[in-house]
């Protein structure tokens, strides 16, 4: 990783050359949304990064501090929105352990069935992109195909594909039926057999390979001193997961590993998600046997008003670890509400991962961190 | 001197022959005769590589919808065979945007200093026995030159737009097209060294008598194969207009007419290119029971078929990759093919 | 680029209801902290979510978080925000966390609203970098010793901090098209 530039030659004469400066975005086929990277490049190597951010900021935080608590639930969808169901869980953990709320035990295996489902969903939908990014484009179709699948069971439960509002504080807004729990079971049979073929369209490629081993490696010290959390930490070395870390719901009453890689690099970070997909499955697999009979939407108080003080949720999204900080002064409206969002902290990795790479290497990196910028600008 | 000429054709009685007999009877000089020749076999050539172009264009999409599990185009027409029409008809009238810090010129000209050399490498590609506007005897070498053309069209398109995306890409482009030739030419001279012409008549002559030279060229076939998806830009050496990496390479800019003409050249020269190989290793017209023209065109249609799946199969390279892979392992394996054939031709 | 890499192991959760744990960490967090300084006097709350709770001084924020990463092992910066409590001033809020043991600390630093400065740790957690960055650009909060304190979110040159509470929009009211007629 020298990024000195070594001076060249011709007949003895030192040629002189210049770095240029190139806009990569906010309009970049390969930036997934309106990321803009001001890159410093040596002819096609990266000696600089700047990321510059804030083309979707939707004043996320400004506009909750005006709603009240269940009105905020549709408004954290946004915030990742490939990620709907594990953001809404976020928001609604925390005022429930704020409230000391019991949540019924079904409503709470529906909430790991959607969270893992989502997981699937955001994972095929990054291992389409991915492929595209390094130039492959038949995966990106396959994994819609199967995409579309579970995007129809979240439309079926909730009644949308994208912005579920599905979660509310004490449950969940309408149950599952036996016969949406037989079509995710179906699925969940088939699934093993799509994981195959992407295996075989992708992950056997020596081309995939040679784009991805070693390529924006980091290390599990500067994961950890960087905030890297779920994939990117995991394939960097570090078993964190805070499913297992920090129980919520009944994510200890599953079996499930934790997928983690030690190299580090692009093709770790890739392993570990298709190695989650997998994991996720399983657990999905494990929710379904053991769904309890019971209500789906326990008692919550009509007017939700958290006593004063400050309260700190956090679940494993698809991305890593999304937080939610909520400071209330006892009103019906949070006093002030923080989101704290994987790709945001994520994406300071991205000068350190792609410093000496070429410029195909950008995109591989920015692909495999699996940047969603709904979140990183909330 | 006329009468010279009249002589043998009288004899002979065929069409040629007869048109010929008429214009000197009516008394006009031969070259006029002879311009107008030359002017039915392009027109008749640039009808075949257009028509051609636009099937393999709908052919792409179709097949990369099946290959992807979807159906790709089917509403315009009888299995969507009208799109490229439709597309065509579309990006002619759309506006014709020069960017503000282009090289005007340059930028204009581009295109079409690509497009010329794709439509004259035709002049010598037999197309059956007979079938050929011009039977070069340095039929091989005058392809490789026409083919090297398009380096500099790329450089000025990428240099012309005034885009720092454009630029990268054209010098991706110059890179890997001079890279690229290399083995691309190697290939083609052993089969030039085996068959003793570079005539490519004659070389679809000694594959006709002997085999395919596919069979006595396996190297050399999977080099010009490899080589010729790296001349015609196509994933997975898709580098210069890589659009995940720089936009769309040096044609970032281009748009409406000009753009056409760009994406026209490509499809010309893959069909180029697959006709070339068709030649050169597949037998080129020659096979039985159907018309000589009809194997052409299947064989053709072969090697299209080769690109258009490996396409829409693979990732794509890396700059550093796809230069170590033309000089450190394309570059010997086809010297040494060279080499070794020229051995066994010497034996 | 070979350092070694190291799989933490799984360590069994400090579940936010188990008190002894929470008791055990903070006795740590105050004897680290006597012997570092005995005039900081750092009083660990437990808070009703189950985290505690450490309030610092400005001054000695610096000191205090490189004694929490060195010595106690709270390598992990979850989050960096702020809170505007009006009259009462500013606090920037720190979620830190032990990836080992699974100890969780909230740090929390009370600013003048006059004088919103902050000692920057991104020397210590990195990570701090781009949160002390949104919050000075949605807070207006200062962070001294910050590498490259630029707006992050809002566009270069916005006016005023709009997390601020009392946050006014300085901008000229959009004109408003009439509604479409049915």
């Amino acid at each position: 990783m020298d990024t000195q530039i070594e001076p060249r030659t011709a007949g003895g004469e030192e040629i002189h050359t210049e770095e240029i400066m190139v806009n990569m975005g906010p309009q970049h086929p390969s930036t997934h949304g309106v990321l803009r990277a001001v890159l410093t490049l040596d002819g096609e190597r990266i000696t600089g990064v700047d990321c510059d951010i804030g083309y979707l900021h939707r004043c996320f935080e400004k506009v909750s501090e005006k709603l009240t608590y269940p009105q905020i639930i549709p408004y954290t969808d946004r915030a990742d929105y490939l990620g709907g169901m594990t953001n809404e869980l976020a928001f609604v953990l925390t005022v429930e352990q704020a409230l000391g709320i019991e949540v019924p035990r079904r409503a709470q295996f529906i909430r790991v069935i959607m969270s893992e489902l989502q997981r699937i969903h955001s994972h095929l939908i990054w291992f389409g992109t991915f492929g595209l990014d390094l130039g492959a484009t038949t995966p990106f179709l396959y994994s819609f195909r199967d995409r579309e699948v579970i995007s129809d069971f979240f439309e079926e439960v909730s009644g949308a594909r994208m912005m579920y509002n599905y979660m509310r504080v004490g449950g969940v807004r309408n149950d599952i039926t036996a016969a949406w729990v037989e079509k995710v079971r179906e699925f969940l049979r088939r699934f093993p057999a799509y994981l195959q073929e992407y295996d075989d369209l992708l992950t056997g490629n020596p081309i995939l390979k040679a784009r991805t081993r070693g390529i924006g490696r980091i290390d599990a010290a500067t994961a950890i001193a960087y905030g890297a959390s779920g994939p990117v930490l995991r394939a960097s070395g570090v078993a964190y997961d805070l499913r297992k870390n920090d129980p919520y719901l009944v994510y200890d009453e599953l079996s499930f590993e934790v997928a983690t890689a030690t190299e580090g690099d692009v093709l770790a970070r890739y392993r570990v998600r298709l190695k989650e997909m997998r994991e996720s499955a399983r657990l999905v697999q494990q929710a379904l046997e053991g769904l309890p009979e019971g209500d789906f939407l326990g008692k919550a108080p009509r007017i939700i008003k958290l006593p004063p003080g400050h309260y700190y949720g956090h679940v494993e999204g698809p991305r890593g670890e999304v937080g939610c900080y909520i400071v209330s002064d006892g009103d019906r409206r949070p006093y002030r509400l923080h989101w704290r969002a994987p790709s945001f902290v994520h994406l300071q990795l991205l000068p350190i991962m792609a410093k000496g790479h070429f410029m195909g290497d950008m995109v591989a990196i920015i692909g495999s961190i699996d940047i969603v910028m709904g979140e990183v600008d909330r | 001197m006329a009468l010279a000429l009249a002589a043998p054709a009288l004899a002979g009685g065929n069409l040629y022959t007869r048109a010929q007999q008429l214009f000197l009877d009516l008394g006009l000089p031969p070259w006029i005769f002879a311009i107008l020749v030359a002017a039915v076999k392009v027109a008749l050539i640039l009808v075949f590589i257009l028509l051609n172009v636009l099937f393999l264009i709908w052919l792409e999409r179709k097949l990369g919808g099946h290959l992807q599990n979807r159906l790709g185009p089917v509403y315009t027409g009888p299995f969507g065979l009208l799109q490229t029409v439709a597309d065509a008809l579309k990006v002619l009238v759309k506006e014709d945007v020069i960017p503000a810090a282009a090289d005007r010129w340059a930028f204009i000209v581009a295109p079409f200093i690509a497009f010329v050399p794709a439509l004259m490498i035709w002049l010598v590609v037999p197309f059956g026995p007979g079938l050929q506007a011009r039977d070069l005897s340095i039929g091989v070498l005058y392809v490789a030159a026409l083919s090297g053309l398009i380096i500099p069209s790329l450089l000025t398109a990428g240099w012309s737009s005034g885009s720092k995306w454009s630029l990268l890409g054209a010098f991706r482009a110059g890179a890997q097209l001079i890279s690229y030739e290399v083995p691309l030419l190697l290939a083609q001279l052993a089969v030039v060294v085996w068959a003793g012409s570079l005539s490519l008549n004659d070389i679809v002559r000694a594959q006709q008598q002997g085999t395919w030279f596919i069979l006595l060229q396996p190297v050399g076939f999977i080099v010009y194969l490899i080589a010729a998806i790296a001349e015609l830009n196509r994933t997975p050496f898709d580098l210069p207009e890589a659009e995940s990496e720089l936009v769309a390479g040096f044609n970032t800019e281009y748009s409406g007419f000009r753009f056409a003409i760009f994406f026209l050249t490509e499809y010309a020269n893959l069909l180029t290119s697959s006709a070339i190989a068709a030649t050169l290793f597949l037998g080129g017209w020659s096979g039985p029971w159907l018309p000589p023209f009809v194997w052409f065109l299947l064989k053709t249609y072969v090697f299209v078929f080769i690109a258009m799946w490996v396409r829409f199969t693979l990732p794509r390279l890396r700059v550093d990759q796809l230069m170590n892979f033309a000089w450190k392992l394309l570059l010997p394996v086809a010297l040494l093919n060279v080499v070794v054939t020229g051995a066994i031709v010497a034996l | 680029m070979s350092r070694p890499v190291s799989l933490v192991p799984f360590v069994p959760a400090t579940r936010m209801q188990d008190a002894e744990a929470l008791a055990r960490a903070a006795r740590r967090i105050e004897e680290a902290a006597a012997r570092l300084d005995p005039k900081l006097e750092l009083q660990p709350q437990v808070r009703t979510d189950g985290w505690l709770e450490l309030s610092v001084r400005r001054e000695s924020l610096l000191e205090v978080a490189r004694m929490l990463r060195d010595r106690l092992g709270y390598d992990y910066l979850l989050l960096l925000t702020g809170v505007d409590w009006e009259d009462k001033g500013f606090q920037v809020v720190l979620h830190v966390q032990n990836l080992s043991s699974g100890e969780r600390l909230v740090v929390t630093v009370n600013i003048p609203r006059d004088d919103p400065r902050c000692p920057s740790v991104t020397s210590i957690w990195p990570t701090a970098n781009w949160h002390e960055r949104e919050a000075w650009d949605l807070l207006g909060i200062r962070f001294e010793g910050h590498p490259d304190l630029r707006r992050i979110l809002m566009k270069e040159g916005w006016i005023g901090h709009p997390l601020r509470k009392d946050y006014q929009d300085t901008r000229p009211p959009r004109e408003r098209l009439p509604r479409p007629v049915r």
